[in-house]
């Protein structure tokens, strides 16, 4: 719970630094807290491996491409700011350290782990767009 | 403010294209996806009734002509994150397909919506500064971690501002602004605190590329596969700079037998 509002201020914080402003930073703050709760709470069970990173970047995907039609505004400024959370840095740091400490293997096993985070986010991310994208779009058109 | 349809067709061609050119570069420049930016300008297009017009957006040019008239080019430098200008250009262009106004006009709201809502320089320094508190605390971090994090994020994004205005791009004002970003961790390993990696990520993190993963991923699936490989490229280059620069300190701290948590 405490981690997810860390997650959605830091949401917000980085909205505030690529200028974001008013609504669009609650909003993207909103999910940014939503998408790491429900993320963390998948990482908790064991043996789940990526699925937190892929579900929560689905998540912020997904939230975002709603916001964006409900608000008319570009997807972009909701998804970018919640999705920096997301970015393994943890693990790149620890690769990084492993490396200047001459202990490759666990540098390299931290390394891949920070490249498979990155790819499941950037799946979790393309396939909410690519399935809500055009859903939205429908349901749009119906009522002209 | 309605127009009559003489007065559209004497906007000389020339002129409508320059001003969507204009709003284009600026898309691109702050950010935005290539489907977005050539989207935008397809629709300024058909508002001033110019017919024909073919658009190629790539993610460091961008070419429009239509049928009877030059071809505008432009190549775009110097790019930076600001999701403000995209949502108001995107507005703008909004507001225009639905009531074209005079070119001087649009021309009046376009260099506004360049230029809105751009956050004082020492404010930036500040949202940095509580970006990197709150992700020191969600990589583990414990409270006192704080202090030296908001130190970390506010010092990274002075040294990147700073860079950034100085004129020096890309890789290697990533690197300098990742050795900046590692000082405060290191000083807090120095001190004895009991988790250093968590301010040192919280000060990398306001370097990470995260608006090149997105849009790469979204321009990928757009089919704009030129500009997502190309922005996956950036994207990993970057990386590898800050890696190459955070290293560098960290190396010489440990050669000297500093400690670490």
């Amino acid at each position: 719970m405490e981690s997810a509002l860390l997650s959605g201020l830091t949401a917000v914080a980085f909205g505030l630094l690529y200028q974001v402003s008013g609504r669009t930073l609650v909003v993207a703050g909103i999910i940014g807290a939503v998408s790491w709760g429900l993320s963390s709470l998948l990482t908790s069970i064991p043996g789940s491996g990526l699925l937190g990173d892929f579900v929560g970047a689905l998540v912020v995907g997904a939230m975002a491409e709603i916001a964006a039609s409900v608000r008319h505004q570009p997807a972009l400024v909701f998804a970018v700011p919640a999705i920096i959370v997301f970015v393994p840095g943890d693990q790149v740091y620890e690769s990084m350290v492993a490396f200047l400490k001459s202990h490759f293997l666990s540098g390299m096993q931290y390394g891949m782990g920070a490249l498979m985070a990155a790819g499941a986010i950037s799946i979790g991310l393309a396939l909410a767009t690519a399935v809500m994208r055009p859903m939205l779009r429908r349901r749009k058109r119906k009522p002209v | 403010m309605n127009q009559t349809p003489s007065d559209q067709l004497s906007t000389p061609t020339r002129k409508v294209l320059t001003v969507i050119a204009d709003a284009g570069t600026a898309l691109l420049a702050s950010g935005a996806e290539v489907a977005r930016v050539e989207d935008t300008m397809q629709r300024l297009a058909a508002a001033y009734h110019i017919e024909a017009v073919e658009v190629i957006v790539l993610p460091t040019a961008l070419f429009v002509s239509a049928a009877g008239s030059e071809t505008i080019i432009r190549r775009i430098r110097r790019r930076a994150v600001n999701l403000a200008v995209v949502a108001a250009i995107n507005q703008l262009s909004r507001d225009v397909s639905h009531n074209p106004v005079p070119m001087a006009e649009l021309e009046r709201r376009l260099v506004e919506a360049r230029h809105t809502a751009r956050y004082r320089p020492e404010a930036n320094l500040l949202f940095a500064a509580v970006g990197a508190g709150a992700i020191s605390q969600l990589m583990g971090g414990v409270k006192v971690d704080i202090i030296p994090a908001l130190v970390a994020g506010a010092f990274t994004q002075l040294v990147r501002e700073r860079l950034h205005r100085a004129g020096l791009l890309g890789g290697v004002a990533d690197m300098i602004s990742a050795m900046a970003a590692v000082i405060p961790g290191v000083a807090a390993a120095y001190w004895g605190l009991p988790h250093p990696g968590a301010v040192l990520v919280g000060g990398i993190m306001v370097l990470t590329p995260g608006l090149l993963m997105t849009t790469a991923v979204r321009d990928g699936i757009q089919g704009d596969l030129l500009s997502a490989a190309a922005r996956i490229l950036e994207a990993l280059l970057s990386a590898g700079a800050i890696a190459a620069g955070a290293s560098l300190p960290l190396y010489v701290y440990f050669a000297l037998g500093g400690r670490w948590a």
